[in-house]
């Protein structure tokens, strides 16, 4: 089993042409995802890497099963590509593309809701399943996507994309390796909180336990602790927060979009205790990750 | 000056197939193809050169006329 | 106490450019909690001209470890990282979304010169879409523009992941130990912070 994604998902690359997609189409191919297709308005009828280029989504659609697309396009053409995407019935929808105004991401997210699309980001690197499904450019090509992503029993939850590979890393250095991680994106306003995610891995019987690297800013992490509670969860569930050194600047961004401490629960310190509170474990380090799993997990 | 990357690029091959010049320049994603000095040949961008990306996009389309080499191996 | 909050949303600055002139804010006038310095909006800079990837956001501290860092969260993980094991950060920086060499090379440069900087420490979490070797290629592009040798200039380079045989290759050629993904992002720190005494 899988979250999301499974051995047969099939999926485009909105803005395949670009520097960034050509990059990440290449390094899923050789990982063995099957992208059916591609979409570069003016640019159809070309082929990338053995991928046909279409001019629009629906021309694909029309054509085949397609259960996901990538969206990593310009800024100003990300929310109608969506929307292409979404109007062409595709349910699952990852965008990469960074920088998208809160009040465009919100749009698109109600819009996903009403079609019955998940979202997953913007500003996010996609989804993994190690050794079954590369959806998105989590990890690099795929002699270095293996070293960081191996097959095991923790679930991945984590804002940033980059941290998503550095705590896989760490994962799977320490024998536990990966079930499924997912980079939800570091924005403000994103597709799939932890809170609308963390069902998927409860039911997932590959995953043992989650884990979820967090930021400054939002309530993500004060919604999951809640969910954890109220839920019952059977998941053991450990928590990272950088940013600690942000505490002691109230006001200035760094790190994502989302990452500001303007209110008391934006800080590191009361999302740390709201989550301790609802009995998660949170690591010092990323290396006392894998540590404090075996031990929630009795391993 | 280019540090780490060397485009090799043969202009008698490129020359002898119909619209290649155009395609190596609409293919390579970091510019470093551009057209000239004859008709359907293509001069290297220099100031591009270090930002390859490696892709082989240019080399798949003309494995013949080009050949882009790592000055650090 | 306040009457009023407004949170202003940099992505979306250029759609309310009429009201903010109206009520006088300058073009680079973000309204963070100061005013922004001359090295910091030098970065803003670098990465308005080059769409390709990020560098930013570029903060200016008064430590002497010249931090080119990345990604998003990694930078944050990191700056934590070297101020536990004692060091101080003389920026805020956050590479990502794979920048090109010549943004590499001018951050590289702006920290590098950057009074009371005298070395980097190059570090990221293990990166997927941002590539070790064209990070590689852009720093040490931009320490030999400044005519330094890089070996003298970098204290650690740490950036595992997407095209890490390359970066490695290219960091042996001018003699620059490269770290591997088993050097934690604490261990990496802290090596920065012995070395920088």
């Amino acid at each position: 089993m899988a979250v999301i994604v499974h051995e047969d998902f099939q999926f485009i690359v909105q803005g395949i042409t670009g520097r960034e997609a050509l990059n990440f189409t290449r390094e899923c191919l050789q990982y063995g995802s099957k992208i059916i297709g591609g979409v570069t308005p003016g640019k159809g009828g070309r082929e990338v890497y053995g991928v046909p280029v279409y001019d629009t989504v629906r021309e694909i659609t029309e054509k085949e099963r397609v259960d996901g697309t990538v969206i990593t396009v310009p800024l100003a053409f990300a929310p109608d590509a969506a929307y292409e995407a979404i109007d062409a019935g595709i349910k699952e929808i990852i965008i990469i593309t960074e920088g998208i105004p809160r009040k465009d991401a919100s749009a698109i997210v109600e819009y996903a809701e009403l079609h019955g699309a998940r979202m997953i980001g913007p500003n996010c690197l996609g989804i993994i399943v190690p050794d079954v499904c590369r959806f998105g450019s989590l990890g690099g090509p795929a002699v270095d996507c293996r070293k960081a992503f191996k097959p095991g029993v923790v679930g991945v939850m984590s804002r940033s994309g980059g941290m998503t590979t550095e705590i896989c890393n760490a994962l799977t250095l320490s024998g536990l390796g990966v079930s499924t991680a997912i980079s939800i994106g570091g924005d403000p306003v994103i597709g799939s909180t932890y809170a609308d995610l963390i069902p998927l891995f409860e039911a997932d019987e590959d995953t043992k336990a989650v884990v979820v690297y967090s930021e400054p800013g939002g309530t993500a992490e004060a919604e999951l602790a809640r969910w954890t509670q109220e839920n019952n969860s059977r998941l053991p569930i450990v928590a990272f927060v950088a940013g600690r050194f942000m505490d002691e600047m109230p006001g200035m961004s760094f790190g994502h979009a989302g990452t500001v401490v303007n209110k008391k629960v934006d800080s590191p310190a009361d999302k740390m205790r709201r989550m301790r509170e609802a009995g998660i474990s949170v690591a010092e380090e990323i290396g006392d990750i894998p540590n404090l799993v075996r031990e929630r997990i009795g391993n | 000056m280019a540090m780490f990357i060397r485009v090799d690029v043969d202009n008698n091959i490129v020359e002898k197939t119909a619209g290649l010049a155009d395609k190596l320049v609409e293919v390579c994603p970091v510019k470093i193809f551009k057209p000239g000095p004859q008709p359907s040949a293509v001069e290297v961008v220099e100031e591009n050169v270090d930002e390859c990306t490696l892709c082989d996009l240019c080399m798949q389309a003309s494995p013949k006329g080009i050949r882009v080499v790592k000055l650090y191996e | 106490m306040l009457d009023v909050e407004a949170d202003l949303e940099i992505e979306a600055r250029h759609r309310q450019r009429p009201m903010l002139d109206e009520l006088g804010f300058a073009k680079d006038d973000l309204r963070q909690v100061r005013e922004p310095t001359e090295f910091e909006l030098e970065g803003a800079r670098i990465d308005a001209e080059d769409p390709r990837g990020i560098i930013s956001p570029i903060a200016e501290f008064d430590g002497n470890i010249g931090l080119v860092i990345g990604a998003g969260g990694g930078s944050l993980t990191l700056t934590d990282a070297v101020r536990k094991h004692g060091g101080r950060p003389a920026n805020y920086a956050a590479i990502g979304g794979n920048p090109s060499v010549d943004k590499a090379r001018r951050l590289t440069k702006l920290v590098l010169t950057k009074p009371g900087v005298d070395k980097i420490a190059v570090m990221s979490n293990v990166v997927s879409n941002t590539r070790a070797d064209l990070v590689a290629r852009g720093v040490i592009k931009g320490i030999t523009e400044l005519g330094f040798e890089p070996a003298d200039k970098i204290l650690i380079f740490r950036v595992p992941g997407a095209w890490e045989a390359d970066a490695a290759k290219i960091l042996e050629k001018y003699g620059v130990e490269y770290c591997d993904r088993t050097v934690s992002i604490s261990e990496a720190a802290r090596r920065a912070v012995e070395k920088v005494g």
